[in-house]
């Protein structure tokens, strides 16, 4: 009996000890779960991160791939523009080369008589050159048939300027 | 009893409620047993059955072809290059309209929808999931479909956003220089095999290996993670041709061949001191690009795998031996008699009349009694020894594919009129690059380079290689090479290649005309002609060796001098300024009225032919003395003391 006596002593005295500190025990768990909680939450954030990070990165990959494929691709672009084929090609387009057995377009036309080239030269000699608007002379486009006639220049276009542009926008 | 009674109803109570607890617990218990007994089912028994599902379901596994290795000039220029290119194909088992789905790829393709539609329905019928739209479409082509088939209400995270269709990565070799080099560079085929030229030579490294790629998804289809299963990336190409020069030697080589209405030709540029070939043409030739419309006898690349009898162009090689041997010096007298010489019941003859001249006019005028002489004092076994020194009989070790080694026999194999016969180029099969091997080294002072079109390999992430070549070695001592070149030099200015005469250049040569072999006939055919001219500018310190040789030249002329030359000329203009060679020499007069000598030949020799050798006969081995008159001759005693002297000198300088 002494024994039991006790032991009930020794539980009122516990039971005491827990009863004095509700507070602490409710600050004790509120910290544990707003530990528990922010724990996940972050690692919910760091969960669902990694996710668009991977996303991003996976896309970012493919874009450097389709980047890489498009560089390649210019490159042929430009080798197969700069090959002498195409310049030939694009030359007899132009024609600027006359075909093989082929007479050069100036040929083709009939000369300017006589009149014809003294009026081109009384206008040219009336009309003041400035330097900033001088057009190199190739082709004539136009013969001057009639007396009157003004003689058209084309102008030249500049192949390497072309190149140059094709070259850049490559690379 | 009242008392017990109500005790019992209390303990009954008591007891259902226990037993109802009891039954619930049990319940929930064998649900759990039954739970866990069921996860241990699935996770042991089926554990790999739903791990792939799983996977399956997450997973998707990929597998491309990593892009062929490229082919560079030695400007770093691409040959041949490899774009990545898509396929189109539909799984008609995503698709629940076919018609629908057939009218949208029509249009956007610009195919004939019903028949897309029934390649789609049969498909699905026979539960296939690959039937192809479109192959190999480049970006601006994809990105144009990918804009048609767009499906505003298709749940799918890759292009193009329509049920059922997907795209496949794929490759495309392309030939930005189209027809330039085509038979060095060769092709390959749609499995990325190379079929010829370096693209199947260097097969092993140009080959884009199979990878695979893992990549995982979300549930919307979005690719979070890629796991690539690497393999060795295949290796980069530097070869030693120049685009610019091989530009301008096949555009030269077109218009000679035109303009002698020859059935083909072949040219070869090659530096003699590094032995890199820096243009090699064939004409006819052909596109990469359009392999289908190409003809498939141009594939050939005739300066490796063709051999023929080069006729008076080796006379270099009989003249040099009388020079190595010290038979003859280049003012030595020599006399070519009445135009005839016969050797073993067989005549040669002269094709014009030579006389008594020095032995480097006899060179300059192609005399064939003069080399005759040459080869019959040089000797069966000095002869063929001289041979094998320059590379005759066997192949050069070029990085090409399908070389011939030429015909060369065995001396115990000769007839009694072999040496003769080949002292003038016949009776032995030789390909253009041997003879422009042997002429480069002449030109680089009688020291063999082994000559190679590979200049560096690259691989990724290592450092550029260059290819293992042959150690040099030395054929002739310096001396005969210098004279020999000198003799090569009268040979444009006098000779029979005048037309080689350059503005501003020294350059130096020699012709060949020879008759082509009939393999049917097993004897030379009279009226067909392999006519060559091999060259190298300027003559006093080469820094190109040029080959020109036209096959059955038809138009008028036919001699090398008249054909040929003219096409040397063409190409050593042209590059030499390029290499940065000062003019050094007198600007040409125009050679072509020159009057030339001809150079065609008149007397048939049979030539070997590799399936059936010429029965050995009893030869007449002994070798007839020339007849060497005037200013200096030779005698026995000063050639043996000569020779030692010279072989001193070059083993020194060597």
């Amino acid at each position: 009996m002494s024994t039991t006596t006790i032991r009930r002593n020794r539980m009122g005295k516990k039971k005491k000890a827990k009863i004095a500190s509700p507070l602490r025990v409710l600050a004790t768990m509120a910290i544990a779960g707003a530990i528990v909680v922010s724990g996940i939450f972050l690692a919910a954030t760091q969960h669902f991160s990694f996710w668009d990070l991977s996303i991003k990165n996976s896309r970012l990959r493919q874009q450097i791939d389709a980047l890489q494929a498009e560089k390649r691709r210019l490159l042929v672009a430009r080798e197969v523009s700069l090959s002498p084929a195409e310049i030939k090609k694009a030359a007899e387009k132009a024609s600027l080369l006359g075909t093989p057995g082929e007479p050069a377009i100036s040929q083709s036309f009939p000369k300017p008589n006589a009149a014809a080239i003294a009026s081109v030269q009384r206008k040219e000699s009336t009309t003041p050159v400035s330097s900033a608007a001088a057009v190199m002379k190739t082709t004539l486009v136009r013969p001057a048939l009639q007396p009157n006639a003004p003689v058209q220049i084309a102008k030249r276009t500049n192949g390497e300027a072309e190149r140059r542009r094709i070259v850049s926008n490559a690379e | 009893m009242k008392k017990s009674h109500k005790k019992r109803k209390k303990i009954d109570s008591r007891q259902i409620a226990y037993a109802r607890f009891m039954f619930i617990a049990a319940i929930i218990g064998f649900w759990f047993v039954g739970i866990s007994l069921r996860l241990v089912h699935l996770q042991v028994s089926q554990h790999d059955w739903l791990r792939e599902k799983a996977i399956d379901q997450r997973q998707d596994t990929k597998k491309t072809k990593l892009l062929r290795g490229t082919i560079f000039d030695r400007d770093e220029r691409p040959l041949a290059m490899s774009i990545k290119v898509s396929t189109l194909y539909a799984d008609p088992t995503e698709i629940d309209d076919i018609d629908h789905a057939a009218k949208l790829a029509a249009k956007a393709l610009k195919l004939d929808a019903k028949a897309v539609a029934k390649d789609l329905r049969e498909a699905k019928d026979a539960k296939k999931r690959y039937v192809p739209i479109a192959k190999k479409l480049e970006a601006d082509q994809v990105q144009a479909v990918n804009k048609a088939l767009f499906d505003p209400d298709a749940k799918k995270a890759d292009e193009p956003r329509s049920p059922g269709f997907h795209w496949v990565d794929d490759q495309k070799r392309t030939y930005p220089y189209q027809t330039l080099a085509a038979q060095v560079v060769g092709f390959s085929n749609t499995d990325d095999e190379g079929q010829a030229g370096i693209e199947q030579s260097q097969d092993e490294l140009l080959h884009g290996a199979i990878i695979k790629k893992l990549q995982e998804r979300d549930r919307l289809g979005r690719v979070y993670g890629e796991t690539i299963f690497e393999r060795e990336r295949p290796g980069d190409i530097v070869l030693t041709l120049s685009t610019s020069i091989q530009f301008k030697t096949e555009r030269a080589l077109e218009a000679g061949v035109k303009a002698a209405n020859a059935k083909s030709g072949m040219a070869v540029v090659m530096d003699p001191k590094t032995g890199e070939i820096l243009a090699m043409a064939n004409y006819p030739t052909f596109d990469p690009n359009s392999i289908r419309d190409a003809v498939p006898a141009t594939f050939k690349n005739n300066v490796v795998q063709s051999a023929y009898s080069p006729g008076s162009v080796f006379k270099l090689i009989t003249y040099g031996s009388g020079l190595e041997k010290n038979l003859f010096g280049p003012n030595d007298m020599i006399d070519a008699g009445n135009g005839t010489i016969e050797v073993a019941n067989h005549t040669f003859r002269e094709s014009h009349h030579v006389g008594t001249v020095t032995y480097a006019e006899a060179l300059a005028v192609s005399s064939n009694v003069c080399a005759i002489k040459t080869g019959l004092r040089v000797g069966k076994e000095d002869f063929y020894s001289t041979l094998k020194k320059m590379g005759f009989g066997s192949k050069t070790g070029i990085d090409l594919p399908a070389e011939t080694a030429g015909i060369v026999r065995r001396p115990e194999k000769w007839n009694g009129d072999s040496l003769a016969s080949m002292s003038i180029g016949y009776e032995i099969g030789v390909t253009a690059l041997q003879m422009t091997s042997a002429f480069a080294t002449i030109a680089n002072d009688g020291i063999r380079v082994q000559p190679h079109v590979i200049k560096q390999i690259r691989r990724d992430g290592d450092p550029p290689v260059s290819p293992q070549l042959a150690d040099s070695t030395r054929v002739v001592s310096e001396e005969t090479a210098r004279e020999l070149r000198q003799m090569l030099k009268q040979v444009v200015l006098t000779g029979t290649g005048k037309r080689a005469q350059l503005d501003g250049y020294n350059a130096a040569g020699k012709t060949g005309t020879a008759w082509k072999f009939n393999p049917e006939t097993k004897r030379v055919d009279s009226s067909k002609y392999i006519s060559s001219f091999i060259g190298m500018a300027p003559a006093d310190d080469p820094r190109v060796v040029i080959a020109v040789v036209m096959d059955e030249p038809s138009g008028g002329a036919r001699d090398g001098g008249m054909v040929s030359a003219p096409v040397f000329k063409n190409i050593a203009e042209q590059i030499l300024p390029e290499l940065g060679v000062q003019k050094n020499g007198t600007p040409a007069k125009d050679t072509t009225l020159a009057e030339i000598v001809s150079e065609t030949p008149t007397d048939s020799a049979p030539m070997p032919s590799p399936e059936k050798e010429t029965p050995k006969q009893p030869a007449d081995s002994r070798p007839r003395k020339a007849d060497v008159i005037g200013k200096k001759e030779v005698s026995d005693d000063r050639t043996a003391k000569n020779e030692k002297k010279k072989t001193e000198t070059s083993k020194k300088k060597t």
